[in-house]
């Protein structure tokens, strides 16, 4: 008898459990995730010269995954974890809500902000932080806040606290230039300018471990490569041959330098080893060569060549040093950049009568034009957490700097002081 | 006689002497001569004059002799002698000379006579090869003629035989034509009488599925409307948790199992993760999206509400 009872109750879990119901989810939201950064209370009402909120709110929204709340939409404005109302949050359609508060110590002579995340659907808090700085450091702060609240909730390291570094160009008369190197905060702020000259710079590199960038100048009347220590400013000759010496592109392990040059006639793809200053030329052929970039491994470089008539993206073993071909769409595919986990390339592609960005999976092939809607795009420079790319594209008469996501789903201009932009280079991450 | 053949002899042999003398060209030998002779009359003279008187006998007086000396005598006949070889041996030069030059003649006679009789023979052998070769040109000449009328003969009988072919196969063609037409009025009633056949069998058949239709129609509606019931609500689900899925960078090939407890009202009684991702932001966006939605869509059926909605689970797997 109780095998016969024991026997239907399996008969009835498996067919209750057979019956339930799975609904497939295959495909999100496109729209970006919505979050609500309250402006941070001021207690004591001391003058801040940063709204850190606000600059926590402008990453957030440039990032393209958050869409933030107008404050002027906000129902209440609550300064910590117990004064959220999470109906109203939820009546406001918001998945999270930052929230925050700054006091000044006279002592210190320096801010606190202590800030919390919550997760309105759970009704939990996610983050929670206190952070000091000096009035100076705020910014620096505010980015700090805004990496930590992408990375909780995206999985991915935020890169608001990187730098970017570019180029400017000034007509001071009619026949005399001023190129300017600068350095600013990833948002465009806070930029300084490493190094001036009246002849061109280009094809910025940032080292991995963000102390150098490696660029082409000609300011001592010909073509060559040098090395720049950011904080010190010492710069550094590294290559000076007879005709190009360009396009320097820093290894993974900063051990090497991978660049363009023409001392032995054409414009091949050589690795210089910064220890011993040993050469490795890496390609030969009578097509011109150049715009190498390193593999996230350090086992590849891709480079642009006109070997077959049009300039296209060509991939090498630096081992084997046999290129093969990776772009096949279009006349013009050039200045390759590999993407983080190696998979996917950035390129400027020319398609419309225009240049824009595309990448190309290079497994499957596919290729997508990221930047369909601006014109003239160049040198596009990964983010370190391969999320963002930024490049130079042109806008009314001047170039500015751009930043597109990976996907292409969202995309900002960054503001410019002056003149041209260009040559952009994305730091790694700093801390 | 004898005397005057001594006598000519002498003077032969004093003129050949003289003459010998006069044609050297070296006047040694015509002084030495001279000398010589003065030798001789010198001693003549004086042997005359010395000697007995010599009785003279009796002599012709045809004959004209001088008395010379045995010395002289034997000096001329060595002279004489030496002459004489040498006029033999001129003489034997001459024969040996002449004798070459009949032999060289007779050489050259022999060899003219072998050029012609050589010439000869090539002519002949010319002529013959010449022969030879009209009279195969003339053969040839008949064989090709030859070869040209039997193909002449051979090409009238084959347009004869293609002739007699074509009829032949315009015979067979027409034979062909009129058996398949044959069939294919044949295949045609055949066609017609299973088309018929077919026809009537639809008949039966679509007659017989009414009849079936007409049968069970109360019975699959009800089901059919439960069916589509369900799949109308879980689209409306699925559509309500989609929108509130942002689905994390970096998510592809995860997978998270949610099991969602509702209340008949639609709101979300529970939700509770059942197969973890192993990525913890991956998990929290899906709880996020099904806790996101505020009123779940939901059948008012009592019954099928529990049936299939009370609860359920959602797999979030981007593709």
């Amino acid at each position: 008898m109780k095998l016969i009872i024991i026997f239907f109750s399996f008969v009835l879990c498996v067919q209750s459990a057979y019956a339930e119901l799975m609904i497939e989810i295959t495909e999100g939201s496109d729209s970006a995730l919505p979050i609500a950064v309250v402006p941070f209370a001021n207690k004591g009402g001391f003058a801040v010269p940063y709204d850190v909120s606000r600059i926590v709110a402008n990453d957030l929204q440039r990032s393209g995954d958050f869409d933030t709340l107008p404050t002027g939409k906000m129902l209440s404005l609550p300064a910590t974890f117990n004064q959220v109302h999470f109906r109203d949050w939820r009546m406001l359609g918001q998945s999270y809500v930052l929230t925050g508060q700054l006091k000044y110590s006279d002592y210190s002579k320096k801010y606190e902000v202590s800030y919390e995340l919550i997760d309105v659907l759970s009704q939990q808090r996610v983050l929670g932080a206190v952070l000091s700085a000096g009035p100076k450091g705020l910014r620096k702060l505010a980015h700090k806040i805004s990496d930590a609240v992408y990375e909780v909730i995206t999985g991915v390291r935020g890169v608001f606290s990187t730098k970017i570094a570019y180029i400017t160009l000034k007509q001071l008369t009619k026949n005399k230039r001023e190129y300017k190197l600068h350095v600013s905060d990833a948002d465009g702020k806070n930029d300084f300018v490493l190094f001036k000259s009246k002849e061109p710079m280009l094809s910025i590199s940032w080292s991995n471990d963000g102390q150098h960038l490696a660029y082409s100048s000609f300011h001592s009347g010909r073509p060559a490569i040098y090395i720049h220590h950011v904080k010190s400013g010492h710069q550094r000759k590294v290559t000076s041959f007879k005709g190009l010496n360009s396009a320097p592109m820093w290894s993974p392990d900063d051990s090497s330098l991978v660049m363009t040059l023409s001392k032995d006639g054409n414009a091949e793809i050589y690795s210089l080893d910064l220890m011993t200053n040993k050469l490795n030329r890496l390609t030969n052929h009578y097509g011109i060569d150049t715009e190498a970039s390193w593999s996230p491994d350090g086992k590849e470089v891709v480079f642009t060549s006109d070997r077959s008539g049009k300039p296209q993206v060509y991939r090498m073993n630096i081992e084997d040093k046999k290129p093969e071909r990776l772009t096949f769409v279009g006349n013009y595919n050039a200045r390759p950049r590999f993407s983080n986990d190696g998979e996917s390339l950035y390129y400027v592609h020319q398609s419309n009568g225009g240049f824009h960005i595309a990448a190309i999976n290079m497994k499957t092939e596919e290729q997508l034009v990221l930047t369909s809607k601006t014109s003239l795009d160049e040198s596009p420079s990964l983010s370190p957490n391969g999320r963002m790319i930024i490049y130079s594209t042109l806008r009314g008469k001047n170039s500015v700097l751009a930043v597109v996501s990976v996907d292409g789903g969202s995309k900002y201009f960054l503001p410019s002081s002056s003149g041209d932009v260009r040559e952009p280079a994305w730091s790694p991450f700093l801390n | 006689m004898k005397k005057r053949a001594l006598k000519e002899t002498k003077i032969n042999l004093s003129l050949d002497a003289l003459k010998s003398i006069y044609s050297t060209k070296d006047k040694r030998f015509l002084i030495a001569s001279l000398l010589l002779h003065f030798v001789l009359f010198s001693m003549l003279l004086v042997s005359w004059q010395s000697s007995e008187p010599v009785k003279l006998s009796a002599m012709p007086n045809s004959v004209q002799a001088r008395v010379i000396s045995l010395d002289e005598l034997q000096a001329l006949r060595s002279k004489r002698e030496a002459e004489q070889k040498k006029i033999v041996d001129k003489k034997k030069v001459l024969a040996k000379q002449k004798k070459e030059k009949l032999r060289k003649k007779e050489l050259k006679r022999k060899k003219e006579l072998k050029r012609k009789k050589d010439l000869k023979k090539k002519e002949a052998v010319a002529k013959k090869k010449k022969a030879a070769k009209r009279k195969a040109a003339e053969q040839k000449k008949i064989l090709i003629q030859k070869k040209e009328k039997e193909k002449k003969e051979r090409l009238k009988k084959e347009k004869q035989q293609k002739e007699v072919e074509r009829k032949e196969q315009e015979r067979l063609k027409e034979d062909k034509k009129k058996e398949e037409l044959v069939k294919r009025k044949a295949r045609e009633q055949r066609l017609l009488d299973k088309m018929l056949q077919a026809e009537a069998e639809h008949e039966q058949t679509v007659e017989a599925e009414r009849a079936a239709q007409a049968l069970s129609r109360q019975q699959e509606l009800a089901l059919a409307q439960e069916l589509s019931e369900t799949e109308r609500f879980l689209s409306l689900i699925r559509s309500r948790v989609v929108n509130q899925w942002h689905i994390p960078p970096k998510s592809a090939g995860l997978s998270v199992v949610l099991q969602i407890r509702l209340l008949p009202t639609g709101e979300l009684s529970s939700v509770r993760i059942i197969e973890k991702s192993g990525v913890k932001v991956f998990d929290q966006s899906a709880e996020n999206a099904a806790r996101g939605v505020r009123k779940y869509p939901v059948p008012e059926k009592r019954e099928l509400f529990e049936k299939q909605f009370r609860v359920f689970s959602m797999r979030f797997a981007p593709s």
